[in-house]
């Protein structure tokens, strides 16, 4: 039974966390979290907890799949079966296989894959804690964990959900927004080229929302890159895991 | 697990046509930049199934069957009939395409041909609730891809459209619990009519409605979902490649002026 | 323009460390007209051109190293080997029982068993095929004894110095012989293990604080300086 719709966005504009319309959620960042793993950061965007762990360049197995001129990237985006309200089962979904290609398409144009031909990078995204925009938080993640993995990149990737909810646009969707409102719009960028590498909407949006909404997540994602160049900046300074604890 | 996959080998000869050509707005087919190839409707053609549609835009074919049946709603929307979109990529469409469980470029096809006909409501759903929370009908679209040239988004969405508008529905009476086939059909009326434009770029030109060549050597794809009102209601940046958010906007304005085209042509609007 | 920088300049992936006129040195790649960092680490500028050096990398070979390697598996006619590398090496059977090799009386096997420890020169390698290894050179063979360490591939030359000073200060003070693979792995022959453990937290100070200055003072005190207890 649909009950009252809830409100989402109360008198004073805040939302039903508090945040205004166009403020992150809180990021921390914690490079090197596993030690076997060639790189890996731990990450949250608010509630949502990602553990991302990069393993290569290493040889192809099985070797037909190796491609002579450069390296391939093999990317699981997965959700822990504890990771949402109605246990969900291990095996992959639909969405989660979408979403694999999805990450693994806006990955590609930074990793610099010639350098490497006839082997494999590999990027798992386990996502332990989901709360909106799962897909994103996971590929600004992996971007960190290939960084720390001294993988070759030609730029970082970040990227952020913008949604519509009771007509207001807003940025870095939390779960009940993304469930209740109108509109979820993931998006992520390259702020070094400039250039958008993962963008889907699902919805119901004008097309002046669509360009608000797109200018406001290229907005979010250039701030988050911030953290991740400090993040990886500041170990560097300090060889010994570092968390970066960060606010926007 | 998504494995980058090898591209099929463009010859560089082709590759550097393709782009003198882009590069004086021209097209190895000789279309302009933004034009479609040609587009060939054909519904109700599949007689055991309650709607179909095969549609053809260049040499890509794709044919959707439409089955109606009876389930019991999600726990999250008891009042609303269900709607369920697969995809299959057949073997014999095309030599990147293997037998077997979907892959995940027929999953992500099905799931956008999904959000294009539910994010725009073209489907009451509510009203294929027989019985809330118990019973209701479940619309079963199926995309077959049967021949692959390029764009197979954009000729999905539009076979999934038109499938729906020649869907009939049983109507149903129901003793108890218990719904019987009344012997009545009533057409299934859509409400809106989503159309998909899909662009392929290479450097600063973007071009509609990509063929098979073009789709090899473009370095990003996004496909727009217009309802007949000119919102959006489905968006997707495509394979692999990276896209400026000025060729966005360009696009997105283009691709509403070639929905309205496609609306006029289908008779979905008049103006 | 000076080799070592007065501070180091941390630099991440995509960041810009020089304009077009730049030679694009190692651990950089051109985009879009500017000179970009590809890994974390410390910006170096030269004559030379620009370059990075990582906090992290891996070993890619390069003809002509001098690496430590480990045989993972045999076969009638070569021994695939372990070279801490994307790409193992290859060292055939020719190479080590000559032309006249004949795979019914030689025995690969015999002569290098799995986890034999290898010091092997890189003889080819193009990326299209696993790099081609000999052990037909002075000092290279099997490695009979001594504790293998691991060093980041890419400290590796500060860990031999400036024409091998740091290297000779570093057997010098521990009277040891110390063999040093391009690939980061390095064959600690003492059979002190005391002076083991001096060595290694020695490589990992290198590792830690190679753009530091005055660092090959502070590595031959750590190695001849007094253990603490003692």
């Amino acid at each position: 039974m649909t009950e009252e719709k809830t409100k989402l966005i109360d008198e004073r504009g805040l939302r039903t966390d508090g945040r205004k319309p166009d403020e992150l959620r809180p990021i921390k960042i914690e490079l090197g979290y596993l030690k076997h793993a060639d790189g890996s950061v731990l990450y949250e965007q608010g509630k949502c907890k990602i553990l991302v762990a990069v393993f290569g360049p290493s040889e192809v197995h099985p070797k037909h799949i190796e491609l002579p001129d450069r390296a391939i990237l093999k990317v699981r985006y997965h959700m822990a079966p504890f990771s949402v309200d109605d246990r969900k089962s291990p095996a992959p979904s639909r969405r989660e296989i979408e979403l694999s290609m999805v990450v693994r398409n806006a990955l590609e144009p930074i990793v610099i894959t010639e350098l490497f031909p006839r082997t494999v990078v590999e990027i798992f995204i386990e996502v332990l804690q989901a709360d909106g925009g799962t897909r994103v938080a996971g590929l600004t993640a992996a971007a960190l964990a290939l960084a720390d993995a001294g993988i070759p990149l030609r730029g970082l990737v970040a990227g952020c959900a913008v949604g519509k909810v009771d007509g207001t646009m807003v940025l870095d969707l939390n779960d009940i927004e993304d469930k209740e409102g109108d509109a979820d719009m993931p998006v992520a960028y390259i702020p070094t080229m400039n250039k958008v590498s993962l963008l889907q909407m699902d919805g119901l949006m004008t097309r002046d929302e669509f360009r608000q909404g797109l200018s406001m997540a290229i907005n979010g994602s250039m701030r988050l890159y911030a953290l991740q160049v400090a993040a990886l900046k500041s170990k560097y300074n300090q060889p010994e895991n570092q968390e970066k604890e960060e606010t926007q | 697990m998504s494995v980058t996959r090898d591209r099929p080998v463009i010859s560089k000869v082709l590759h550097q046509e393709l782009m003198d050509l882009l590069a004086r707005d021209k097209r190895m087919d000789g279309r302009a930049l933004h034009e479609f190839r040609k587009i060939e409707v054909e519904t109700g053609l599949l007689k055991k199934a309650e709607g179909s549609a095969l549609v053809s835009v260049g040499g890509t074919k794709v044919l959707v069957g439409i089955k109606v049946g009876i389930g019991s709603p999600f726990p999250d929307t008891p009042n609303q009939g269900v709607l369920t979109v697969n995809a299959e990529l057949l073997p014999l469409a095309s030599p990147t395409f293997e037998a077997g469980p979907p892959d995940e470029r027929s999953i992500a096809l099905a799931r956008y041909v999904d959000r294009s006909i539910r994010e725009s409501k073209a489907i009451d759903l509510e009203a294929l609730a027989l019985q809330p929370r118990k019973i209701v009908q479940v619309v079963y679209i199926d995309v077959y891809v049967l021949d692959y040239s390029g764009n197979m988004t954009d000729t999905a969405v539009l076979a999934a459209v038109k499938a729906l508008e020649n869907t009939n529905l049983k109507r149903y009476t129901l003793e108890g619990d218990v719904p019987t086939f009344s012997g009545e059909f009533v057409p299934l009326a859509l409400k809106d009519y989503p159309v998909s434009t899909t662009f392929g770029i290479i450097g600063e030109k973007s071009f509609l409605d990509p063929d098979l060549e073009e789709e090899h050597a473009a370095e990003g794809f996004i496909s727009y979902t217009y309802t007949q009102e000119g919102n959006l209601c489905a968006v997707m940046k495509n394979d692999q490649g990276y896209l400026s958010h000025s060729q966005i906007f360009d696009m997105l304005d283009i691709g509403w002026e070639k929905a309205q085209e496609i609306g006029r042509a289908m008779n979905w609007r008049k103006d | 323009m000076e080799e070592e920088p007065r501070g180091p300049v941390v630099v991440v992936p995509g960041e810009v460390i020089g304009t077009g006129d730049n030679r694009a040195g190692e651990n950089t790649v051109k985009v879009q007209g500017s000179i970009v960092a590809t890994r974390v680490g410390i910006r170096r500028g030269g004559p030379e051109g620009v370059s990075v050096i990582p906090l992290k990398g891996f070993y890619v070979p390069r003809v002509g190293d001098l690496v430590v390697g480990i045989v993972c598996d045999v076969s009638y006619n070569m021994w695939k080997v372990d070279i801490n590398s994307p790409y193992f090496g290859i060292l055939p059977a020719t190479d080590v029982f000559g032309r006249r090799f004949d795979p019914t009386m030689d025995d690969p096997l015999k002569e290098f068993d799995i986890g034999t420890v290898l010091k092997v020169k890189i003889v080819a390698f193009d990326r299209s095929q696993d790099p081609l290894l000999t052990i037909r050179d002075q000092d290279l063979g099997k490695a009979d004894f001594g504790f293998l360490a691991r060093v980041n591939p890419s400290k590796i030359a500060r860990v031999i110095g400036r024409g091998g000073s740091m290297l000779s200060k570093i057997q010098q003070a521990s009277n040891s012989k110390v063999i040093v693979g391009q690939n980061g792995t390095v064959i600690l022959t003492t059979s002190d293990p005391a002076m083991r453990d001096k060595l290694i937290r020695a490589l990992k100070l290198i590792e830690e604080e190679a753009h530091v200055y005055g660092l090959t003072e502070k590595v031959v005190e750590l190695i001849s300086g007094k253990v603490e207890g003692q």
